[in-house]
């Protein structure tokens, strides 16, 4: 099955800017050969005035060079205001590279270059201009070849200590960007031809006015589901039923039930799959269901149209110690230590059972939420992201 | 021209850099895993973990900048792991989900540490060379 093709995700995972990616490998690819090339033979001119440099050099030239070609691709697919700042950096990014071949004072002005495009990048992504794969490579290219530059300042060593720290705060800075973004592209709904939030996978189509019968098919799961889960507001009975309720923390709980998982029925509000419980100091407050389809990539039935929007998850980390859900992939790639990265998970649907919640399918309001529990279990209130 | 010394220290430059970019990856994984932690309410093992992990790739950046022969030794180790969890996690996501690994994860799984795999063999065959010389001399 090809995600790609079946959903919409976060453009935090995907590759939406294929011309600067295949300038800036090829770039990078092309840089290699004639490097190795030119080590047996000497004879470009540029190459051989950087046989001249030392190896962190060499490499802070090809980094800022991939960079340059990098953000010229990216300005050719952003016919915007966004594109003539992505074309600036690029040609200041050339002139960095060009000086440190000619062996100026380079280094004042390299840093200068690079953390002022680094900062434009924050700038655009907070604007709406969101970061893809290509994007989060280019700025750890710059954040690479920024952190060549400070790992050459010499002197006591607080002036190094804060060179090195810059250098760090130069990824993570990158990271962050990236993760803003993302979220500033999230519609957080799940209504078809939203943008997803990362981690979120919503089928490909368009919104519409949902049917009458579509609207009663809804409505009546709904109500059939407020009716039949009722009862596991007390955890005990969902523990006896065979939900795994033990040891909640974080927000919004999902209490799964490894039986009904796997018994072959769908939305059967009776034997909905999982629960979703918020942890409070009074006791959990039972929000609703979740109903799941048993295999990756099998569609959930479209029983309400537009309603009734089923979501899937990508880039989960599922820690192995202690085992459960742990996170979000990085979009750097991975997951923390003792982790692994669950590339998809089956569809799924939230049915919300609380009292005129507002909407009883899709993403919970948060703010709502928090004004609910405040009055039913004070002190209180919940997380900001919401998990599976 | 490079004198053989020289040569060594330059080498031992880039590979000190490319492992401090490592360990500046790790951390930036540490605080997404902490952040994952907290709204999942996972525990801080993972986080923890990731943690040490950064600080090491941090000191061994500054031991292999003295080429001590332990530390790369075990530069090298990392590096195979970085490597072996990012196939695992590609192969898982082309298995599953059909889709090849996006440019960064290459990046920072594969040829980064590939990159300080040959840097680091190429600093431990100069050791070597160096040794024997010194040998001849003596």
């Amino acid at each position: 099955m090809n995600i790609v093709d079946r959903y919409v995700a976060s453009p935090i995972y995907r590759i939406e800017h294929p011309v600067a990616l295949v300038l800036a490998a090829g770039l990078a690819a092309v840089a290699w050969f004639g490097w190795r090339r030119s080590a047996r033979a000497a004879s470009w001119g540029w190459v051989v005035s950087a046989g001249g440099l030392g190896a962190v050099d060499r490499l802070f030239v090809g980094l800022v060079a991939v960079s340059a070609v990098g953000n010229l691709g990216l300005a050719v697919e952003h016919a915007d205001g966004a594109g003539v700042w992505l074309a600036v950096a690029a040609v200041a990014e050339a002139a960095v590279a060009r000086w440190t071949l000619a062996g100026e004072r380079w280094r004042g002005w390299a840093v200068a270059v690079l953390v002022t495009v680094l900062t434009v990048h924050l700038g655009l992504t907070v604007a709406g201009v969101t970061t893809d794969q290509v994007g989060l490579a280019v700025g750890l290219v710059q954040a690479a070849a920024l952190t060549a530059v400070l790992r050459k300042v010499e002197g006591e060593r607080l002036r190094r200590m804060a060179a090195s720290t810059v250098a760090v705060g130069a990824v993570g800075f990158v990271t962050l960007a990236a993760w803003a973004g993302a979220v500033v592209a999230g519609e957080g709904g799940e209504r078809l031809g939203d943008t997803p939030l990362p981690g979120v996978l919503l089928p490909r189509g368009e919104d519409r006015s949902p049917t009458d019968a579509e609207i009663a098919a809804a409505e009546r799961l709904a109500e059939e589901t407020v009716a039949a889960v009722a009862k596991f507001e007390d955890v005990e009975v969902a523990a006896a039923a065979g939900y795994q309720v033990d040891d909640m923390s974080g927000s919004q709980f999902h209490a799964e039930n490894p039986v009904f998982k796997s018994d072959g029925v769908i939305l059967d509000p009776q034997r909905p799959e999982t629960l979703v419980y918020e942890p409070t100091p009074n006791g959990p407050v039972l929000l609703g269901a979740l109903y799941e389809m048993e295999e990756v990539g099998v569609p959930g039935p479209a029983f309400g149209g537009p309603l009734t929007v089923w979501h899937a998850h990508d880039h989960l980390c599922v820690s192995l110690l202690p085992p459960g859900l742990a996170g979000f992939e990085s979009p750097l790639g991975g997951c923390g230590v003792g982790a692994v990265s669950l590339p998809i998970t089956n569809e799924m649907i939230h049915v919300w059972t609380l009292p005129d919640v507002p909407n009883r399918f899709g993403e919970l309001d948060e703010g709502w939420l928090a004004r609910y529990l405040a009055e039913v279990s004070p002190v209180v209130g919940p997380g900001s992201l919401s998990p599976p | 021209m490079f004198g053989m010394d020289e040569r060594m220290s330059d080498l031992s430059e880039l590979a000190s850099l490319l492992l401090f970019l490592q360990g500046a990856i790790a951390a930036a994984l540490t605080a997404e895993a902490a952040g994952g932690a907290m709204v999942f309410g996972a525990g801080g093992l993972g986080a923890l973990l990731s943690a040490v992990g950064a600080a090491s790739t941090f000191v061994l950046a500054r031991r292999v900048r003295r080429r001590r022969a332990g530390a790369l030794r075990w530069a090298r180790r990392l590096q195979y792991g970085w490597m072996l969890t990012g196939v695992v996690d590609m192969g898982l996501s082309v298995a599953l989900a059909g889709i090849g690994p996006a440019p960064t994860p290459v990046l920072t799984r594969l040829l980064l540490p590939a990159s300080i795999l040959v840097v680091v063999r190429r600093l431990q065959t100069g050791a070597a060379v160096a040794v024997t010389d010194a040998e001849v001399a003596a």
